[in-house]
Protein backbone atom coordinates (compact mmCIF):
# COMPACT_ATOMS: atom_id res chain seq x y z
CA UNK A 1 0.00 0.00 0.00
CA UNK A 2 3.06 2.53 0.81
CA UNK A 3 4.51 1.60 -2.96
CA UNK A 4 1.47 2.33 -4.36
CA UNK A 5 0.38 5.57 -2.26
CA UNK A 6 3.77 6.61 -3.26
CA UNK A 7 3.68 6.13 -6.73
CA UNK A 8 0.38 7.81 -7.03
CA UNK A 9 1.48 10.68 -4.69
CA UNK A 10 4.50 11.45 -7.44
CA UNK A 11 2.36 10.80 -10.78
CA UNK A 12 -0.18 13.14 -9.63
CA UNK A 13 2.01 16.15 -8.37
CA UNK A 14 3.97 14.97 -12.04
CA UNK A 15 0.76 15.23 -13.78
CA UNK A 16 -0.30 18.82 -11.90
CA UNK A 17 3.06 19.80 -12.45
CA UNK A 18 2.74 19.64 -16.50
CA UNK A 19 -0.89 20.92 -15.69
CA UNK A 20 0.33 24.09 -14.52
CA UNK A 21 3.20 24.69 -16.57
CA UNK A 22 1.16 24.58 -19.28
CA UNK A 23 -1.25 26.60 -17.86
CA UNK A 24 1.39 29.43 -17.37
CA UNK A 25 3.23 29.08 -20.23
CA UNK A 26 -0.14 30.18 -22.52
CA UNK A 27 -0.38 33.02 -20.21
CA UNK A 28 3.05 34.31 -19.55
CA UNK A 29 4.94 32.85 -22.79
CA UNK A 30 8.31 32.52 -22.51
CA UNK A 31 9.65 35.06 -20.62
CA UNK A 32 10.01 33.76 -17.26
CA UNK A 33 9.13 30.56 -17.73
CA UNK A 34 11.59 29.13 -15.74
CA UNK A 35 11.04 30.91 -12.25
CA UNK A 36 7.41 29.90 -13.15
CA UNK A 37 8.47 26.44 -13.35
CA UNK A 38 10.75 26.51 -10.21
CA UNK A 39 7.52 27.99 -8.11
CA UNK A 40 5.34 25.49 -9.81
CA UNK A 41 7.45 22.48 -8.64
CA UNK A 42 8.24 23.84 -5.17
CA UNK A 43 4.66 24.78 -4.57
CA UNK A 44 3.57 21.22 -5.30
CA UNK A 45 6.38 19.42 -3.61
CA UNK A 46 5.40 20.97 -0.45
CA UNK A 47 1.34 19.99 -1.02
CA UNK A 48 2.48 16.74 -1.84
CA UNK A 49 4.77 16.61 1.17
CA UNK A 50 2.26 17.88 3.84
CA UNK A 51 -0.75 15.20 2.56
CA UNK A 52 1.87 12.26 3.02
CA UNK A 53 3.40 13.51 6.55
CA UNK A 54 -0.28 13.30 7.60
CA UNK A 55 -0.91 9.89 5.62
CA UNK A 56 2.13 8.56 6.76
CA UNK A 57 1.91 9.43 10.52
CA UNK A 58 1.84 5.99 12.32
CA UNK A 59 5.65 5.67 10.88
CA UNK A 60 8.67 7.10 13.20
CA UNK A 61 10.11 10.40 11.81
CA UNK A 62 13.52 9.25 10.56
CA UNK A 63 10.92 6.70 8.37
CA UNK A 64 8.48 9.55 6.93
CA UNK A 65 11.37 11.68 6.16
CA UNK A 66 13.21 8.60 4.07
CA UNK A 67 9.46 8.28 2.37
CA UNK A 68 9.06 11.74 1.68
CA UNK A 69 12.53 11.69 -0.01
CA UNK A 70 11.63 8.82 -2.35
CA UNK A 71 8.69 10.97 -3.33
CA UNK A 72 11.26 13.78 -3.93
CA UNK A 73 13.25 11.93 -5.73
CA UNK A 74 10.33 10.37 -8.02
CA UNK A 75 8.71 13.35 -8.53
CA UNK A 76 11.45 15.56 -9.65
CA UNK A 77 12.75 12.67 -11.83
CA UNK A 78 9.72 13.20 -13.49
CA UNK A 79 9.37 16.48 -13.72
CA UNK A 80 12.86 17.08 -15.13
CA UNK A 81 12.75 14.40 -17.55
CA UNK A 82 9.23 16.26 -19.04
CA UNK A 83 10.96 19.59 -18.87
CA UNK A 84 14.02 18.78 -20.63
CA UNK A 85 13.24 15.82 -23.05
CA UNK A 86 9.45 17.50 -24.03
CA UNK A 87 8.45 20.59 -23.09
CA UNK A 88 12.21 22.08 -23.47
CA UNK A 89 11.96 20.78 -27.42
CA UNK A 90 9.24 23.02 -29.12
CA UNK A 91 11.38 26.04 -27.44
CA UNK A 92 14.71 25.00 -28.02
CA UNK A 93 15.34 22.34 -30.44
CA UNK A 94 17.06 23.60 -33.72
CA UNK A 95 16.18 20.81 -35.19
CA UNK A 96 12.58 20.81 -34.34
CA UNK A 97 12.69 24.45 -35.48
CA UNK A 98 14.55 23.19 -38.47
CA UNK A 99 11.93 20.56 -39.62
CA UNK A 100 8.71 23.19 -38.64
CA UNK A 101 10.38 25.89 -40.88
CA UNK A 102 10.23 23.77 -43.86
CA UNK A 103 6.77 21.70 -43.37
CA UNK A 104 5.27 25.01 -43.48
CA UNK A 105 6.77 26.25 -46.28
CA UNK A 106 4.72 25.85 -49.32
CA UNK A 107 6.04 23.29 -50.56
CA UNK A 108 7.58 21.37 -47.98
CA UNK A 109 11.12 21.58 -49.69
CA UNK A 110 12.78 24.48 -49.50
CA UNK A 111 17.06 25.22 -51.23
CA UNK A 112 19.47 25.31 -48.50
CA UNK A 113 20.42 29.16 -49.04
CA UNK A 114 16.80 30.27 -48.87
CA UNK A 115 16.75 28.00 -45.07
CA UNK A 116 19.89 29.78 -44.23
CA UNK A 117 18.25 33.33 -44.88
CA UNK A 118 14.43 31.99 -43.12
CA UNK A 119 16.52 30.61 -40.15
CA UNK A 120 20.31 31.42 -39.94
CA UNK A 121 22.82 31.58 -37.14
CA UNK A 122 22.04 35.32 -36.67
CA UNK A 123 18.28 34.37 -36.00
CA UNK A 124 19.76 32.25 -33.27
CA UNK A 125 22.31 34.19 -31.93
CA UNK A 126 19.53 36.82 -31.38
CA UNK A 127 17.01 34.62 -29.97
CA UNK A 128 19.95 32.72 -27.47
CA UNK A 129 20.26 36.54 -26.69
CA UNK A 130 16.74 37.58 -25.56
CA UNK A 131 15.80 34.42 -24.06
CA UNK A 132 19.05 34.56 -21.77
CA UNK A 133 18.61 38.07 -20.91
CA UNK A 134 14.82 38.00 -19.96
CA UNK A 135 15.67 34.79 -17.52
CA UNK A 136 18.69 37.09 -15.63
CA UNK A 137 21.54 35.10 -16.89
CA UNK A 138 22.99 38.17 -18.85
CA UNK A 139 22.86 41.61 -18.50
CA UNK A 140 22.67 44.15 -21.00
CA UNK A 141 24.91 47.50 -20.63
CA UNK A 142 24.66 49.69 -23.78
CA UNK A 143 25.24 47.96 -26.49
CA UNK A 144 27.50 44.59 -24.47
CA UNK A 145 26.61 41.53 -23.03
CA UNK A 146 27.83 40.12 -19.79
CA UNK A 147 27.80 37.76 -17.31
CA UNK A 148 25.41 38.10 -14.25
CA UNK A 149 27.60 35.64 -12.26
CA UNK A 150 29.79 32.86 -13.37
CA UNK A 151 27.81 30.76 -11.13
CA UNK A 152 24.42 31.23 -12.10
CA UNK A 153 21.88 28.15 -12.96
CA UNK A 154 22.40 28.22 -16.02
CA UNK A 155 26.58 28.60 -16.01
CA UNK A 156 26.22 25.53 -14.20
CA UNK A 157 24.35 23.20 -16.48
CA UNK A 158 27.27 24.41 -19.00
CA UNK A 159 29.41 23.06 -17.01
CA UNK A 160 27.60 20.07 -16.55
CA UNK A 161 27.30 19.71 -20.62
CA UNK A 162 30.86 19.99 -21.24
CA UNK A 163 31.47 17.85 -18.44
CA UNK A 164 28.79 15.39 -20.61
CA UNK A 165 30.69 16.02 -24.01
CA UNK A 166 34.28 15.23 -22.64
CA UNK A 167 32.35 11.95 -21.39
CA UNK A 168 30.71 11.22 -24.84
CA UNK A 169 33.56 12.32 -26.84
CA UNK A 170 33.88 9.17 -29.14
CA UNK A 171 37.50 7.78 -29.38
CA UNK A 172 39.90 9.69 -32.22
CA UNK A 173 37.05 12.89 -32.77
CA UNK A 174 38.18 16.51 -32.05
CA UNK A 175 37.07 18.37 -29.01
CA UNK A 176 34.18 20.94 -28.81
CA UNK A 177 33.90 24.14 -26.59
CA UNK A 178 37.14 25.26 -26.96
CA UNK A 179 37.57 26.58 -23.35
CA UNK B 1 15.51 1.37 0.67
CA UNK B 2 17.16 -1.72 -1.03
CA UNK B 3 14.34 -1.29 -3.90
CA UNK B 4 15.26 2.29 -4.50
CA UNK B 5 19.18 1.62 -4.54
CA UNK B 6 18.00 -1.23 -6.71
CA UNK B 7 16.87 1.52 -8.78
CA UNK B 8 20.01 3.88 -8.87
CA UNK B 9 22.38 1.16 -9.01
CA UNK B 10 21.18 -0.11 -12.73
CA UNK B 11 20.60 3.28 -13.94
CA UNK B 12 23.92 4.11 -13.01
CA UNK B 13 25.06 0.50 -14.90
CA UNK B 14 22.87 1.30 -17.80
CA UNK B 15 24.75 5.22 -18.14
CA UNK B 16 28.66 3.47 -17.50
CA UNK B 17 27.37 1.32 -20.81
CA UNK B 18 25.87 4.25 -22.94
CA UNK B 19 28.96 6.04 -22.77
CA UNK B 20 31.25 3.37 -23.39
CA UNK B 21 29.30 2.56 -26.90
CA UNK B 22 28.94 5.86 -27.74
CA UNK B 23 32.74 6.19 -27.11
CA UNK B 24 33.37 3.04 -29.69
CA UNK B 25 30.97 4.94 -31.92
CA UNK B 26 33.51 5.78 -34.56
CA UNK B 27 34.82 2.00 -34.06
CA UNK B 28 31.30 0.52 -34.00
CA UNK B 29 28.80 2.15 -36.18
CA UNK B 30 25.90 1.44 -34.06
CA UNK B 31 22.69 3.59 -34.05
CA UNK B 32 22.01 5.85 -31.55
CA UNK B 33 17.94 4.75 -30.95
CA UNK B 34 19.95 1.11 -30.45
CA UNK B 35 21.96 1.99 -28.26
CA UNK B 36 19.72 3.72 -25.91
CA UNK B 37 18.30 -0.27 -25.44
CA UNK B 38 20.96 -0.18 -22.46
CA UNK B 39 18.43 1.76 -20.65
CA UNK B 40 15.70 -1.02 -21.33
CA UNK B 41 18.44 -3.63 -20.31
CA UNK B 42 18.73 -1.69 -16.97
CA UNK B 43 15.02 -1.37 -16.12
CA UNK B 44 14.73 -5.14 -17.20
CA UNK B 45 17.47 -6.25 -14.76
CA UNK B 46 15.91 -3.68 -12.30
CA UNK B 47 12.73 -5.17 -12.33
CA UNK B 48 14.21 -8.70 -11.89
CA UNK B 49 16.36 -7.80 -9.24
CA UNK B 50 12.86 -6.54 -7.74
CA UNK B 51 11.36 -9.45 -8.08
CA UNK B 52 14.35 -11.55 -6.23
CA UNK B 53 14.55 -8.80 -3.18
CA UNK B 54 10.90 -9.47 -2.97
CA UNK B 55 11.01 -13.23 -2.65
CA UNK B 56 14.45 -13.25 -0.44
CA UNK B 57 15.16 -10.41 1.31
CA UNK B 58 12.72 -9.31 3.77
CA UNK B 59 11.68 -5.26 3.70
CA UNK B 60 9.35 -3.78 6.69
CA UNK B 61 8.59 -1.20 3.64
CA UNK B 62 9.26 -3.08 -0.01
CA UNK B 63 9.16 -0.38 -2.28
CA UNK B 64 9.19 -2.40 -5.86
CA UNK B 65 6.92 -0.64 -7.94
CA UNK B 66 8.38 2.90 -7.00
CA UNK B 67 11.73 1.25 -8.02
CA UNK B 68 10.86 0.17 -10.93
CA UNK B 69 9.03 3.82 -11.26
CA UNK B 70 11.98 5.93 -10.39
CA UNK B 71 14.89 3.66 -12.82
CA UNK B 72 12.38 4.53 -15.67
CA UNK B 73 12.08 8.25 -14.75
CA UNK B 74 15.42 8.66 -14.04
CA UNK B 75 16.72 7.17 -17.19
CA UNK B 76 13.94 9.15 -18.82
CA UNK B 77 16.37 12.10 -17.26
CA UNK B 78 19.30 11.50 -17.81
CA UNK B 79 18.51 10.40 -21.83
CA UNK B 80 17.31 13.91 -22.11
CA UNK B 81 20.61 15.30 -20.56
CA UNK B 82 22.63 13.76 -22.41
CA UNK B 83 20.30 13.78 -25.71
CA UNK B 84 22.63 16.76 -27.47
CA UNK B 85 26.33 16.38 -25.88
CA UNK B 86 25.89 11.93 -27.22
CA UNK B 87 25.33 13.96 -30.85
CA UNK B 88 28.36 16.09 -29.96
CA UNK B 89 26.11 19.17 -30.29
CA UNK B 90 27.74 22.30 -28.28
CA UNK B 91 24.34 24.82 -27.68
CA UNK B 92 24.21 27.87 -29.10
CA UNK B 93 22.97 29.44 -25.27
CA UNK B 94 26.06 27.66 -23.82
CA UNK B 95 28.50 28.92 -26.21
CA UNK B 96 27.32 32.60 -25.81
CA UNK B 97 27.95 32.27 -22.46
CA UNK B 98 30.73 30.79 -22.23
CA UNK B 99 32.38 33.09 -24.60
CA UNK B 100 31.51 35.98 -21.96
CA UNK B 101 33.14 34.15 -19.32
CA UNK B 102 36.22 33.71 -21.11
CA UNK B 103 35.98 37.23 -23.18
CA UNK B 104 34.47 39.94 -21.20
CA UNK B 105 31.85 42.02 -22.20
CA UNK B 106 30.55 41.38 -25.93
CA UNK B 107 28.48 43.02 -28.12
CA UNK B 108 26.10 41.32 -30.61
CA UNK B 109 28.40 41.21 -33.81
CA UNK B 110 31.45 40.26 -31.93
CA UNK B 111 29.39 36.87 -30.37
CA UNK B 112 28.11 36.41 -33.76
CA UNK B 113 31.33 35.99 -35.37
CA UNK B 114 32.29 32.52 -32.78
CA UNK B 115 29.24 31.42 -34.93
CA UNK B 116 29.00 29.75 -38.38
CA UNK B 117 25.95 28.50 -40.14
CA UNK B 118 27.54 25.37 -41.18
CA UNK B 119 28.05 24.13 -37.58
CA UNK B 120 25.16 25.59 -36.17
CA UNK B 121 22.84 24.75 -38.90
CA UNK B 122 25.01 22.46 -41.81
CA UNK B 123 25.85 19.98 -38.94
CA UNK B 124 22.54 19.59 -37.72
CA UNK B 125 20.98 19.31 -41.16
CA UNK B 126 23.31 16.41 -41.96
CA UNK B 127 22.08 14.86 -38.40
CA UNK B 128 18.29 15.30 -40.42
CA UNK B 129 19.03 13.62 -43.15
CA UNK B 130 21.13 10.76 -42.04
CA UNK B 131 17.85 10.01 -39.43
CA UNK B 132 16.15 10.12 -42.78
CA UNK B 133 13.47 13.17 -41.53
CA UNK B 134 15.12 15.03 -44.70
CA UNK B 135 16.84 14.13 -47.70
CA UNK B 136 18.41 16.27 -50.12
CA UNK B 137 17.79 16.11 -53.71
CA UNK B 138 18.44 18.50 -57.04
CA UNK B 139 20.04 20.71 -54.19
CA UNK B 140 16.74 21.04 -52.29
CA UNK B 141 15.75 19.79 -49.52
CA UNK B 142 12.60 18.01 -48.81
CA UNK B 143 10.97 16.66 -45.65
CA UNK B 144 10.36 13.37 -45.78
CA UNK B 145 7.17 11.49 -44.20
CA UNK B 146 8.97 10.78 -40.56
CA UNK B 147 10.12 14.68 -40.16
CA UNK B 148 6.57 15.36 -41.37
CA UNK B 149 4.90 13.49 -38.73
CA UNK B 150 7.92 14.62 -36.11
CA UNK B 151 6.84 18.59 -37.25
CA UNK B 152 3.34 18.15 -36.72
CA UNK B 153 3.50 17.04 -33.43
CA UNK B 154 5.66 19.59 -32.05
CA UNK B 155 3.33 22.08 -34.11
CA UNK B 156 0.23 20.69 -32.14
CA UNK B 157 1.74 20.93 -29.31
CA UNK B 158 3.47 24.48 -29.79
CA UNK B 159 -0.59 25.20 -30.91
CA UNK B 160 -1.18 23.95 -27.02
CA UNK B 161 1.56 25.86 -25.78
CA UNK B 162 0.49 28.71 -27.44
CA UNK B 163 4.10 29.22 -28.66
CA UNK B 164 4.99 31.10 -31.41
CA UNK B 165 8.95 30.82 -32.37
CA UNK B 166 11.10 28.45 -30.83
CA UNK B 167 14.73 27.16 -31.78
Amino acid sequence: MIDITLLLASIISFLLFVFFLTICVRKVGQTGILSWMKRIFIVLFVIGCFVLWLHFKIFPLTTRIMLLTVYLFLYWALSFAYTLGLFGLPLTSLRIQLLITLVQSNRKNMKKEMLLRKYSRLIIVKQRLHRLETSGEIIRRGNRYLLRSPWTYFMIHTYFLILLMVLYRPFGSKKNYDI
Amino acid sequence: MTNILSAIAWLVVSAVLHILINKLRLILPISRVVILLVFFLGSTGNIITNIWLLKHVPSSIPLPLVSIALNIALALAYISITGSPSLGDESPSSKIVLSLLRNGPQTEKQLLKIFSDEEVIGKRLTDLISSRCLYEKRGMLIVALRGEIIARIFIAFRGILRLTQGG
